[in-house]
Formats: structure tokens, sequence, C-alpha cells
């Protein structure tokens, strides 16, 4: 009797023990998030990094949630990218964020998720907005880059009164019309201050360094009184950078974009005046709107990472060492 | 008498023809300066002459190579992908492992004809198509670079390196200067040496070298591990002037060296290999680009003017080839006339 | 004859795939000697002269050279031992001049590396003065010149590097009446000079006129050996097309 009793406490105790267990199982839920990109460039490879480690975060500290987070890269072609979300979508991920390698020609994929009921969080968002988008996330706004470089641009103005802009504008590749903005907005301003901001020439980079220092090193010359280039990124700002300090000018102002290392580290060494860019480090951030939309605390049909940050001689110090937030 | 007099000034007016079809870069790049240097009170500046060799260097290293490579009816598409990895390795290698700048050179080199044999043994080996091989290769390459670099530029390079480029001999840099041997190097290699002479044959007729006894498969290796160090000599230039390795570095080269080639007079199908227009087929580009900034002309249509100059230098290509043609069939009618008499 | 044979081959065999391009093939060729190699297309004839001037090598079967054993892989190895080829394209490279042809592969050399373009110029100009007095054209691209003048180099090439053994591939298809002439004239020199010659050729009349002993091929064997003197045509058509005489004629052949 004793050994019956004791061995029907053995099995309720055990029977207990794997329920609680698959309580536990329970408890954790798995979230797979797909991640789509359209190529993993310089700044998209950095921006994926940051995503990873927000999910080795999120996974260390977070005991209810475990993420598992998949990479595929469209290596710039539509097609890769119309046949990784196929992949992606057989493992039936909860969430598919997503780069477009072409607004249009990816179009296919982002119906395919959409038809699949996996929500979408855009990280290449179109203008207007798809249907298909579940969350529009802006992580370089244009809009708000050019203000930025505006706002930038008139504070300069304000501490220099007697000071003339003359721009020379390096784009980056004349079919992305995109980044166009980014000048076009210095263009705006000195539309309303012609005696202050000039227009003296404008040309392609196409993002590389040494086209960029090419066409700096001709407009020194053809353009004497040049006296800021204002660059479309980091990559062809080091060109202007370079050909400035190889013709020992030190007078003429050099501007680019994103943020990278290596612009900041320019900023302080006084070799180029301005960068303008979120921080590839906040792009962590796309998890936990990915979370938000899987769990529905996140609502909003936008998101834009904040903040933009202008980081110049005055405060690349403070940027360095994370005191600006 | 005057009959014969008559006939060698012709011969002297067809001898000139030849001369300038044979050397339409050189013409060309002539009256592009004339035109230019009107048109622009700044382009003939002691600065902007400098600027624009500075600015040629690098495009006209890899041309050389590519002339080779193009003369024995080749085509190396690798050629960005290669640049790329070389700038990274050699940049790596001087600031992550602290490798001597000359060693990390060397090592560049190195990679660069280890590289160009890579492409030639498939080549060979296999068969196949240059064209298909190095589209393959250069993406490999590519690839290799996006693994190893994380797509991370490397910067902070040692000071003996950049003043690769940042040395000046008078008014002029390092690299102009370092130009002018490897371009009297690679004329000397195609016009006078034995390998010249079997490169150019290989690309006229690879049967009439292979049953001369020549071994193809080493001559191959030969032309595509020295363009492939030619790469790496402009992955150095280009990493030292951009002082850094970028990941897009020499991505935009292939179409432009191919250009440079071809308007230089070395056909797209081989069998020739024009040094001399080679540097003058860079000139020619560089000037164009140079002067279009100088003339502030619109940077779109500093695109479209480049597409067409492309087209007109392969039509050129093809059009002079079948003038000389003509002109040396009526040269040759002449004189099979004049032994008949 | 009692002259040593230059040439030897003996019991030759090649196969490609499934196919016996060439079954066990005998054939000598002595000084002075003018031997005409006939059959039809596929017959084996190809693959015979270019096993013999190291393009292919044999899968059994050997080459004796003056009596001992040679082994040919390669053209270069042919060309060392004396055995020279005129291919029936040539093998020219078009777009180079009659120097830099007659010298591909065997330049003069400066300093181990330079063309000795000046040597090589002078002796281009001798080597066809004495061939074709009329051919003067050595340095514009060979795409220019007729086909005698295109057959001149190739054949400057054997007599220049002292060829022993020359093997003609239809060295007349695609001349005219004139240098057809030439040609033959050329032959008959290096045939008096003691140069071995195996010539191939479509066109019967002109083997006839040349060859001293005809060896004819079909199906990759050799199906008939004549003498010129003693044969007919309508034999060795009948041989060429039959593979097999109509009227044997034991007496004719030589092994």
């Amino acid at each position: 009797m004793v050994f019956t009793r004791t061995c029907f406490r053995a099995f309720t105790f055990s029977v207990a023990l794997m329920a609680s267990g698959l309580a536990h199982a329970e408890d954790v839920r798995t979230i797979k998030i797909a991640f789509s990109v359209d190529v993993l460039d310089d700044t998209q490879n950095a921006a994926t990094q940051a995503m990873h480690k927000r999910v080795d975060e999120l996974n260390a500290s977070r005991k209810d949630v475990k993420i598992e987070f998949d990479v595929y890269d469209a290596q710039g072609s539509v097609d890769k990218q119309i046949s990784d979300v196929q992949t992606a979508l057989i493992k039936q991920p909860n969430v598919l964020i997503f780069s477009a390698v072409d607004s249009v020609g990816s179009l296919p994929a982002m119906q395919a998720a959409k038809d699949a009921g996996v929500p979408i969080l855009d990280r290449r968002p179109t203008s207007p907005v798809s249907d298909l988008t579940t969350v529009a996330f802006y992580s370089s706004d244009e809009n708000r880059y050019s203000k930025a470089t505006t706002e930038w641009i008139k504070g300069y103005l304000k501490a220099h009164p007697d000071s003339v802009l003359k721009i020379g504008a390096i784009y980056g590749a004349p079919a992305q019309t995109a980044q166009l903005l980014r000048i076009d907005a210095i263009k705006a301003l000195a539309a309303e201050m012609p005696d202050r901001i000039q227009f003296v020439a404008e040309g392609y980079g196409n993002w590389l360094t040494a086209t960029a220092q090419n066409l700096s090193q001709d407009w020194l010359l053809a353009y004497p009184d040049i006296n800021y280039i204002a660059t479309a990124n980091d990559i062809m700002a080091l060109g202007v950078s370079n050909t400035l300090i190889s013709a020992g000018r030190k007078d003429i102002l050099v501007s680019g974009y994103d943020l990278t290392p290596d612009g900041v580290q320019r900023v302080k060494d006084g070799t180029q005046s301005l960068t303008i860019g979120t921080s590839i480090a906040d792009n962590g951030k796309t998890i936990d709107v990915a979370l938000g939309i899987v769990d529905g605390s996140f609502k909003d049909k936008t998101y834009y990472l904040d903040p933009v940050y202008a980081v110049d001689a005055g405060n690349v110090d403070d940027f360095l060492a994370g005191k600006i937030k | 008498m005057t009959n014969l007099t008559g006939s060698a000034e012709h011969g002297g007016i067809a001898a000139l023809r030849r001369v300038l079809l044979l050397n339409k870069a050189v013409l060309f790049a002539l009256i592009l300066a004339v035109v230019l240097s009107v048109a622009s009170p700044y382009f003939l500046l002691q600065q902007n002459i400098v600027a624009l060799l500075e600015q040629i260097v690098v495009m006209t290293i890899v041309a050389l190579g590519y002339t080779l490579v193009l003369a024995t009816g080749e085509i190396d598409l690798s050629v960005g992908g290669m640049i790329a990895l070389i700038g990274f390795v050699i940049a790596k290698l001087m600031t992550t492992y602290g490798v001597p700048v000359p060693v990390a050179i060397i090592a560049g080199m190195a990679l660069g004809a280890a590289c160009g044999a890579l492409n030639a043994t498939m080549v060979s080996r296999f068969g196949l198509p240059s064209f298909i091989v190095t589209l393959a290769t250069g993406a490999l390459f590519t690839g290799i670079l996006y693994i190893l670099s994380n797509l991370v530029p490397v910067s902070n390079l040692p000071p003996g390196f950049l003043a690769i480029s940042r040395t000046k001999i008078g008014p002029i840099p390092l690299p102009v200067i370092l130009l002018v041997p490897v371009v009297i190097g690679f004329y000397v290699v195609a016009t006078k040496t034995v390998f010249g002479q079997h490169v150019i044959a290989l690309g006229g007729n690879p049967e009439a070298v292979r049953v001369a006894g020549i071994n193809i498969t080493r001559l191959r290796l030969k032309v595509f591990m020295i363009a492939g160090a030619c790469y790496a000599v402009a992955a150095v230039l280009l990493t030292a002037r951009s002082a850094s390795a970028q990941i897009g570095a020499g991505s935009n080269l292939l179409l432009i060296v191919i250009t440079a080639v071809v308007i230089g007079g070395t056909p797209l199908l081989g069998g020739k290999a024009n040094m001399i227009g080679t540097l003058f087929g860079c000139l020619i580009l560089g000037m164009i680009s140079n002067g279009m900034n100088l003339l502030g002309v619109n940077a779109n249509y500093q695109i479209a003017v480049q597409g067409l100059l492309i087209l007109f230098a392969l039509v050129l290509d093809i059009e002079s080839t079948k003038l000389l043609l003509r002109l040396d069939k009526r040269s040759m009618l002449r004189r099979r006339q004049a032994g008949a008499l | 004859m009692t002259t040593a044979p230059l040439v030897e081959l003996e019991n030759i065999s090649k196969a490609f795939g499934g196919v016996q391009a060439v079954d066990n093939v005998s054939l000598t060729v002595s000084p002075g000697e003018v031997i005409g190699l006939l059959g039809h297309n596929g017959a084996g004839k190809s693959t015979l002269i270019r096993i013999l001037s190291g393009a292919h090598t044999a899968d059994s079967g050997r080459i004796l050279v003056g009596g001992t054993e040679a082994t040919i892989t390669s053209p270069k190895d042919a060309k060392a031992i004396g055995i020279e080829t005129i291919y029936q394209t040539l093998a020219l490279a078009d777009n180079l001049d009659a120097v830099s042809n007659l010298f591909l592969g065997r330049e003069r050399r400066r300093f181990g590396i330079f063309n000795d373009r000046r040597t090589m110029v002078r002796e281009t100009t001798e080597i066809c003065a004495q061939i074709n007095p009329r051919f003067t054209n050595l340095q514009t691209p060979v795409r220019n010149l007729s086909g005698g003048q295109r057959q001149t180099i190739a054949i400057a090439r054997a007599v220049y590097f002292n060829a022993r053994v020359l093997i003609m591939d239809e060295p007349t298809a695609a001349l005219g009446p004139g240098e057809t002439a030439m040609v033959k004239d050329l032959i008959q020199q290096l045939k008096s000079k003691g140069v071995g010659i195996i010539l191939i050729s479509h066109d019967i009349e002109d083997v006839f006129d040349l060859a001293d002993r005809m060896v004819v091929m079909a199906g990759g064997r050799v199906v008939g050996r004549l003498n010129t003197h003693e044969a007919t045509r309508e034999q060795v058509l009948s041989l060429i097309i039959m593979g097999a005489e109509t009227k044997p004629n034991p007496a004719a052949a030589r092994p």
C-alpha cells in the first residue's frame, strides 16, 4: 500500500513537473523575423549588424520570447529578392522586414508576404507608401536629412554674417532620385537667400571616392571662389577631403551624409566639416518595431528612426563620447 | 622616272594616312587638347595638366595590362573586383597586421598575379571563354572582399603608404613619374620582345601559334598574371590616393579601360597591342572628363557624352580597320602591277 | 633505292571516342621521295599526319626517325627532329607579316627576350628570294597577300628550318594555275635536295605529277600502295571510292 501510494505520489509529481515544463515552454514564445535586404552594402550591413545585436540583447534580457532573425541578401537583384521572400515565407515568419531592391520590381515579393498573412515592416518605403506595407520605417528620412542640412547651413550663415556660400554639389548615382533631395533642399534655401548661397557647380560622384576626388580637383581650378562642396555621402566626402588636403586648402567646407565612422573621424580631425545622418547603431530599433507589430503594441503606420544627428566640429567630441542622444 | 616619283609621292600620302589611322588616338587627343585649351582658360594651367595626369594614372596602368589581355583576343571582366580586393588586402595587412609598406605592396602584386593565374587557368584548363570565367571570378573576388571586409572600408593607413600619392617631385606627383617607365616597359614588351610577338600572334590565329610549337597555356598564364600585377599596382595607387581602401573602389574602371584601349587602337578581337595608343586613349578619356568639369557641362550631359564617345570609339575601331585593309589592298595591288611591269 | 628511310611509321592506331580514325597504319618516307597520301575526307589521312606532326599522339604504334625510335608529343618535338608541316589552312597569323610568321615560335633573339628583327628580316629576304623571287612584300600583314605568296611563306618556313620530312596538306587547293605550277616546281626542288615529302591532295593529277609512290587510305586503314609509274587513274580512283581495286594488282603494292 505504502509502496502504491509512493508510486502514485511519484506519478502525480512527475505529471506536475511535466505540466509545469510544458507551461514553461508555452511561456517562451518563438518569434521569427525575416529580413530581406536589397544589398548588403556598407551601410545596410552595419544596420543589419545593429539588428543582430539588438536581437541578442533581447534574447538575453527577455525570458518570454525567443527571437529568430534570418537575413536574406538580394544582392541588388529584384529576381533574387522575390525568391528570397518565397524562401523566407516557407519558414512562416511572424514579420517580414523588407528593404526593396526596386520599389516596383519588388512588389511581387511584398504581395507574396501579404498573401501569406505576414505583416511587412518596410525599411525603404515608397512615396506614397504602398498598401502592402504594414509599417513604413524611415532610417534615413530624406526630408529630415534635408531639414538638418538647411538648419546647419542657416546656423553657419548666422555665425558667419560676412560669408557667402559658393557651393559645388556632388550627387551619388543619377538613377537614384531620392538622394537628390539632400542637395535640392540647399538649392531651395539658396533661392530664399540668393545673396548668401550660390550654386557654382554640380556633378555625379557615383558614390565613389576616386570619382569625387577627380571632380573636386577639377572644380578647385575651374571655380576658384568655391568655398563649400556638399556631397551626398561620406564616401564621396572622403574624396573631396583628399583633394583639399593635397591642395593644402583648409578654407573650404565639406559635408557628407550617413555618419560613417570614417566620416565622423574626419570631422574630428577637421578634414570634413559636417556629416548628417542617423546613427547606424540606432537601427537595432527596427527589431523593437517588428516585435511591436507582432504583439500588437505598435499601432502607427510609420516610424522615423531617431534622432538625426548633424555632427560638426562643435559637437563631434560629445557625439563620440555618446553624450548626444 | 616621272612615273616612279609620282608613285613614291602617292605612297608617301598613303603612308601618312596609314600612320594617322594607326595612331588615331594621338591625333584625337591633340585635337581635343587644342579645343579644350581654346574653350577653357584653365585647361593649359600647369596645375590642371598635373591634375589631369594624376587622374589618369590608375586608369592607364590598368589599361596597359588590359591591352595585353585584349591583344590575345581575351577579355577580363574581373578587373573591378580584383582591384577592390587587392586594395583591401594591402590596407588590412598594413593596418591590422602591421606589415611594412613595401612587403604589403609586394604581397598585393602577388595576389594580383595569383588572381590572374586563376583566370588563365580556368580558361586554358577547361576551355571556357574568358568572358564567362572572368565574370564569375569577378563575382568571386567581390564576394571574398565582402566576407573579409564586412563592407567596412579601411582607413588610417600608414603615412609611408600615403606618401606614394602625396610625394611630389617638383610639381609632379610621384605616381605620374612612375607611369613613365611603366608605359615604356609595356611599349617595349609589346613591340620588341618575343613574348609580345607571341601575344599578338595568339590574338591573330591561335591555331597558328599552337602548331608553331608555342605553349599557349603558358603564354596565356603570363598575360593574365601580368595584367593581375598591373591591377595590383593600380590598387596600390588608388588606395593611396583615396587615403583608404574603399569597398567600391575600381568598380567604374572596367568600361572606362576597355573604351580607352579600343580608342587607342587595340581591337576588341585582339591581334594587335598598341600601348602608346592605350596611353593616349586614357588621356582622351581623362581630358573629356576634366574638360567637361572645367567647362561646367551639366552632369547629365556628361553621362550622355561618355556613352556617345564609347560608341564612337567602337565604330571608329571597325571603320578604321576596314579602311586600313582597303589601303593595304590597294597598295598591294599597285605593287603587284608594278611587279608585273 | 638503297637509302635508309627518313621516317618510318609502324602500326600506328588512333581512336576518337568509339571511332577508329587510324587503324594499324605503316608508312615509310625515304630521302628525296614524294609519297602521295590519298583518300576520302574521313579516311584517316589528316589524323595520320597530325600524329606525325605532333598535333595528336598515337594510341599505339611507333615512329622511327633515321632508324631510331622518336617520341613526338607536341609540334615542337616534331620540328626539332626535322618534321615540318604545311597545313591546308597554312597556319599563318594573318595579322603578322611574312617575317614574323616564318619565325613564329622559333624567333631569332637578342639578350634572350628581344626579337632580333633585323636578322630575321635579312634571312627571310634571302630564303624567299630563293623560293619565289617575285615575292617581296615581306613586311605587310599576310592577310593582304595572295594564296601563292602565303604558300611561299609556309614553304619557306620548312626550307629555312631544314626540314628533312615535309608534310603538305592540300598545298594547291586554294591556288590559281600559275601559283600551282610554282608550288609544284618548289616540290621538285625540295625533292632534289633530298627532302622526303608526304603530299595530301584531292587532285589526283597533282599526285600523279609529283608522287613516286601512292598510299590510299579508307576507313582508317591502308587499302592500297602503288608505284606511280605502274598505277592507272582508274585503279587509284576505285581504291579511293570503293576501298578496293576492281582489278587487283598485287605486283604494284609494296609493303
